[in-house]
């Protein structure tokens, strides 16, 4: 029956990936238990799946392949024969053959897959399992291809495959079931998901709109004056449409960003194979363990973590285990143990790539990292481990000469920090010396919702992913150091390049008073740091980033766009690159930073100031920042705990009375917040009853101080007194 | 956001309507730019909106006007003027913003007014004139007499391949 296969070709394509993907790991499973049925009845089911409808698509030699898989599996559940590394080593060979097969004919052409080649294999296996031989010639691959292909070898006849499609009928009913057990579910591209996730985005946006709509027509009515129980009806009915919508909406959207996660035994499941292969060309016995399969993790940060994990592997198995002599002179068991695992923290998965090997020795990373220069002697002396452990990320830090004496560690490490920091995401490592090595990856979990700092410099607004971020500071201008030409300021006794974001992409300052201080943002991007000056700090936020459409795809410092709730669209920046090119100079200051350091006064304490009438405020920060303190105002108590959550401040005073909420609530909920736990607080306020000191002392407060008495020597003193 | 104006090409037209076309016609889109009349084929197009608010993107040349929100797609805005020497700006109500359907992805392209459709026969098309200006000549495909009016067919193809335009792919300078 001829029917139009090319709508089935791609899905032929993707299944048989999988069935593949199954019976590779079914291969390995086998090695270990050579005799479980149930296994071999289930790869013979898979080989059997594979041939079925590979015949049905016209992939003949695929059909071939997997028939002569099938007989051999076949063969060894009816215990005609014991499974022995020859049989294993025919049946990854014919596996191995399939997947190249799946492209087109050009691309299989090119590779010397051509149909002698694919039946010398299908004879060798044939031949493994009926004894004719004990032991496959060398390395099966496609290169050897010259000194198989002349041998003509039988193929499987047609009457075999087609008595194969006959047993058709009962082999889909395995087949079903099998479906059924593995998964309920569909293919779609992501491409399309990503239009769903811009289109449940654009609701939200229309949805606000409607808030603002349904706001009016109460206002209206109510304006009218006139009492109408009609019209207030239909309103009070839009309005709890509306929250419906709302609370819909929402949910749709966190739904949407669901679908993108899948587990990462999707690509885990293809690392057990690879390992065995590699590790028997290394001539080391491994064991390798796989955990924690079951996390998900947004699909393309998974397409886009298997070669920094393989590469991590490799190494681990190429350096970080010791040759099995060594081991057992160490009094370790011969065989090394790898273990591959994933597991959630928080927002973020972490994937550690652990051997029992060698350790890294720190003595050596920190003599490698003078010795090339990196760093100076007395930086290095002032490092904590963690940080010389980061040192080995730095391009340049290894080279293939020293391989395998200094670290203990291949090339391309940095290679692996950078495509793990493209994903929002950093690599860490531990180690102990002589007994085992860890590096750990943690990404995202997802790319599509990234939580943000939003900023504001000449009259437009930016987004900062906040992973890049490390702490948000105030300086007044006499702060601002010159080293070498270019701005630097000191923060918590280093010294780090200061950015005016005006200056990078060359806005207008919004120049009307000289700010008395400057909110700047500590970004940070490998082990580089840089203060990012901006105009105006916005607050938290979370963001869809989005790609900017053709041509502005690759444009210097920006990332991507996202469209805030209010339908506006606005630029992420790209922190690396604006480090990159406000460093340069990192290295050379290290030397320098002695004697800059000495000339930068102490810092500034901040203030976060929480009242809601703004003269009073602005009063209170005039009174403050005349004495040398840097304020911050927030305009009720929950303001004021956004703005403690962004930024650590030395001290907060708060007003009783806020909308929102108020400051008790505030003082008890700060003292929950481990970073303001001891931090002093002082209620000022214009309630003078004992209750009320005693309701403020009671929930945290270190000082009740009234209104009255602001301005007086007693509240300095206070302030003094508590600050230290 | 959906634009409440109806959007003036139907892309997906009648099959009626497109088959009553004749064999060698081609409908192009009219819209005036600086005050002069162009048009652009309208197999090359995808829709015209509404100019909404724009981002500014920093640091890029000044033929990019800016970043919008097309349907939760954030699409690049061109403003071409100056590739045809042309230089006279005003902001009207009537600015568009054609979206292209050329290169993979969407692109903007800023106009004063869409002025409607066309159908043209082909054997009415005239290669470009010599006296027509050189600026001009290297992105048209020909062009065409109507009511004693000289209309410039353009080709967005090679006005989104310009050397400009390839640079800006390229990117991170």
């Amino acid at each position: 029956m001829p029917f139009d296969k090319s709508k089935f070709i791609e899905r032929f394509r993707a299944e048989t990936k999988e069935h593949i993907e199954k019976l590779n790991l079914g291969l390995l499973g086998l090695e270990k238990s050579p005799k479980d049925e149930e296994l071999l009845n289930f790869m013979m089911r898979e080989a059997h799946t594979i041939k079925g409808s590979a015949i049905m698509m016209g992939f003949k030699r695929i059909a071939e392949l997997s028939h002569t898989m099938e007989s051999g599996l076949e063969k060894a559940l009816k215990g005609d024969i014991n499974l022995k590394k020859v049989h294993f080593d025919a049946l990854f060979a014919a596996l191995d053959l399939i997947e190249p097969l799946l492209d087109d004919k050009v691309t299989w052409q090119a590779k010397g897959i051509e149909r002698p080649y694919v039946e010398s294999i299908c004879r060798q296996t044939e031949d493994a399992f009926s004894g004719k031989i004990d032991k496959i010639a060398g390395e099966v691959s496609a290169e050897d291809d010259n000194s198989l292909s002349d041998e003509s070898g039988k193929v499987a006849s047609q009457d075999e495959i087609e008595s194969g499609l006959k047993k058709g009928s009962s082999g889909d009913k395995i087949v079903a079931d099998h479906v059924v057990v593995t998964e309920d579910s569909i293919r779609v591209s992501t491409d399309r998901l990503d239009k769903i996730v811009n289109l449940s985005g654009e609701l939200l946006i229309s949805k606000i709109r409607l808030n603002e709509v349904v706001n009016n027509i109460k206002s209206k009515i109510k304006a009218s004056g006139e009492y109408s129980s009609i019209l207030s009806q239909v309103a009070g009915d839009i309005s709890s449409v509306n929250e419906n919508i709302d609370f819909l909406t929402t949910n749709m959207q966190q739904e949407v960003i669901q679908v993108r996660m899948v587990p990462v035994s999707y690509l885990f499941n293809t690392f057990p194979r690879a390992m065995r292969d590699l590790a028997r060309k290394k001539g080391k016995d491994i064991n390798f363990f796989v955990k924690g399969e079951d996390t998900q993790l947004d699909k393309v940060i998974i397409d886009d973590m298997r070669d920094p994990i393989m590469h991590l592997l490799r190494n681990a198995l190429d350096h970080g285990l010791e040759a099995p002599e060594v081991r057992i002179k160490n009094g370790k068991p011969a065989e090394g143990n790898i273990f591959l695992s994933a597991y959630q923290e928080g927002s973020h998965v972490a994937i550690e790539v652990t051997d029992d090997g060698k350790g890294i020795d720190i003595e050596s990373i920190k003599h490698q990292a003078v010795k090339k220069g990196l760093v100076s002697q007395e930086r290095i002396d002032s490092m904590v481990d963690e940080q010389i452990y980061q040192l080995i990320f730095i391009p340049g830090f290894s080279t293939r000469e020293d391989v395998s004496e200094t670290s203990g560690r291949g090339v391309g490490l940095d290679v692996v920090r950078e495509s793990v920091s493209k994903l929002k995401g950093m690599v860490d490592l531990k180690t102990k010396k002589g007994e085992e090595t860890s590096f750990i990856l943690k990404v995202p979990l997802t790319l599509a919702i990234t939580e943000s700092l939003l900023v504001a410099a000449g009259s437009d607004l930016f987004s900062m992913p906040i992973d890049s971020v490390v702490e948000t500071i105030r300086i007044s201008s006499e702060n601002i150091k010159k080293v070498e030409t270019k701005d630097a300021i000191t923060v918590r006794g280093h010294i780090i390049p200061l950015v005016r974001l005006n200056d990078i992409f060359g806005l207008p300052t919004k120049g009307i008073v000289e700010k008395r201080f400057l909110p700047v943002v500590v970004v940070q991007s490998a082990e580089k740091r840089v203060g990012i000056l901006v105009e105006e700090l916005m607050g938290r936020q979370e963001i869809i980033a989005k790609a900017i459409g053709d041509p502005l795809k690759n444009i210097a410092n920006i990332t991507g766009a996202t469209i805030l709730g209010s339908g506006k669209v606005i630029l992420i920046l790209d922190i690396p690159s604006i480090i990159e090119s406000a460093e340069g100079m990192i290295i050379k200051r290290s030397q320098r930073s002695e004697s800059v350091i000495k000339t930068t006064g102490k810092k500034r304490k901040t203030i976060l100031l929480a009242e809601d009438v703004l003269s009073t405020a602005m009063l209170q920060k005039n009174i403050l920042e005349s004495v040398g303190y840097s304020v911050v105002i927030a305009h009720d108590g929950k303001e004021a705990l956004d703005k403690a959550s962004q930024e650590t401040f030395d001290l907060v005073i708060t007003d009783v009375l806020m909308p929102r909420m108020d400051g008790f609530e505030l003082v008890e909920t700060l003292r929950k917040n481990k970073m303001y736990k001891d931090a002093p607080i002082i209620i000022v306020t214009s309630r003078q009853s004992d209750q009320d000191k005693r309701r403020g002392l009671e929930a945290g407060a270190d000082a009740y101080i009234l209104k009255s008495e602001f301005t007086s020597e007693g509240l300095l003193n206070t302030l003094e007194r508590l600050m230290g | 956001m959906v634009d409440k104006e109806k959007i003036i090409i139907e892309v997906e037209e009648s099959h009626a309507d497109r088959q009553s076309l004749k064999k060698n016609t081609r409908r192009a889109l009219v819209f005036s730019l600086g005050g002069e009349n162009y048009s652009f084929d309208i197999s090359q197009i995808k829709e015209v909106v509404r100019l909404k608010q724009i981002t500014k993107v920093p640091n890029v040349p000044g033929f990019i006007v800016g970043i919008m929100n097309l349907r939760g797609e954030i699409i690049s805005i061109l403003d071409i003027r100056s590739f045809f020497g042309l230089n006279n700006k005003e902001k009207t109500g009537d600015m568009r913003v054609i979206i292209t359907d050329v290169t993979q992805e969407a692109i903007g392209i800023m106009v004063d007014k869409v002025l409607g459709t066309i159908d043209i026969a082909e054997d009415e098309i005239q290669p470009p004139l010599a006296t027509l200006r050189s600026d001009l000549a290297g992105y048209t495909c020909g062009q065409v007499e109507i009511e004693n009016e000289i209309l410039t067919l353009l080709d967005l193809e090679k006005i989104l391949k310009t050397d400009d335009i390839e640079k800006l792919r390229k990117g991170k300078t």
